[in-house]
């Protein structure tokens, strides 16, 4: 019967090569471990819904109104703010997967409007700036040991005319038809 | 095993050569099976990490001020009669640059190649370090 063993001993030798081949494969991928904890999945769901409810307060209702987050920005109304992006977006049955509160909630956001302005006090040498002020506090401060993401939104700001400064508006904001970034921070207490 | 004749002794071993083959080709599908999981994972990051949300929100609000505010430069064509001044627009296009240098590392400015009655036309470039977006854009009255 040499023709069997033959057979054997070549289905044998296969057997050899695929373990050979398996164990280089299992040494050779045991170098990069792909953890749980490299991936952003939360952070990236958090970033693009936070994304999505500032475009929804920057859309206008019509044509000839401001958006939301204009007119939140013209008044400085951070309880505003809160009410929006909270209780009407974030927390809707419509975006979160369960209706819920802010206290059931985990997620903290903290709002700052940011304005660039320039630097006179150089004459002859002006110094483009730009400053933050806050719009919204976070209801927990930010320990910095939670990862976070951030949103932003440019966003269209008339000034204040020929009326007086809003309250927490800075000083040295210029008054003039304006861009200015609304910024989000968002993270998991 | 004296009962066994030698060709039995044989297909013995056919059997638990076969099954061992079969085992390892299951440890292969296994693997592969493994690795899709990963594949989904890290495509979604690659498509988050591209800044989409920061495009689309230059892109809005460069369209927006292209239509609603006079042109600065257009050497064709005389100062808009537009009340909303030359002056607000271009600092307002400085406030898009230094914002998105200043909060967003990113470099972005747009010039509007020509101003005509019916439409204007808008070149955008956006540039953060790692992706380049220009776009050429018509806006239409």
């Amino acid at each position: 019967m040499v023709n069997t063993s033959g057979q054997l001993y070549t289905m044998e030798g296969i057997a050899a090569g695929l373990i050979m081949i398996l164990t280089a494969y299992l040494v050779l991928g045991a170098t990069s471990v792909y953890t749980p904890g490299d991936t952003h999945i939360t952070d990236m769901q958090l970033e693009q819904v936070g994304s999505d409810i500032l475009k929804i307060m920057d859309t206008p209702g019509d044509l000839t109104h401001p958006s939301e987050l204009e007119q939140i920005v013209a008044a400085n109304d951070g309880t505003r703010f809160e009410q929006l992006f909270w209780t009407t977006y974030l927390m809707s049955g419509e975006i979160a997967a369960q209706k819920t509160t802010r206290a059931g909630s985990s997620i903290i956001a903290n709002a700052t409007v940011y304005y660039h302005y320039t630097d006179r006090t150089d004459p002859a040498n002006p110094v483009a700036m730009v400053k933050g002020y806050q719009l919204r506090a976070p209801i927990i401060p930010f320990t910095g040991s939670q990862p976070g993401v951030r949103v932003t939104r440019f966003v269209k700001y008339n000034g204040w005319g020929s009326g007086i400064r809003p309250s927490g508006i800075p000083p040295d904001m210029e008054n003039r038809p304006q861009v200015v970034l609304v910024e989000v921070f968002l993270w998991k207490a | 095993m004296e009962g066994l004749s030698r060709r039995m002794k044989e297909e013995g071993q056919w059997i638990v050569l076969m099954g061992f083959l079969v085992s390892i080709g299951i440890f292969f599908l296994a693997l592969i099976l493994n690795q899709s999981t990963i594949v989904g994972q890290t495509t979604a990051e690659g498509v988050l990490e591209f800044p989409k949300n920061d495009i689309q929100d230059v892109r809005t609000q460069v369209l927006d001020l292209t239509l609603n505010y006079s042109v600065w430069a257009d050497p064709d064509s005389a100062p808009s009669p537009d009340p909303r001044g030359l002056g607000d627009h271009m600092r307002m296009a400085e406030d898009i640059e230094n914002l998105s240098q200043h909060r967003k590392s990113a470099l972005v400015n747009y010039t509007i190649e020509d101003w005509e009655t019916t439409y204007r036309h808008v070149l955008i470039h956006y540039y953060n370090g790692v992706f380049e977006y220009n776009e050429e854009a018509t806006v239409l009255y």
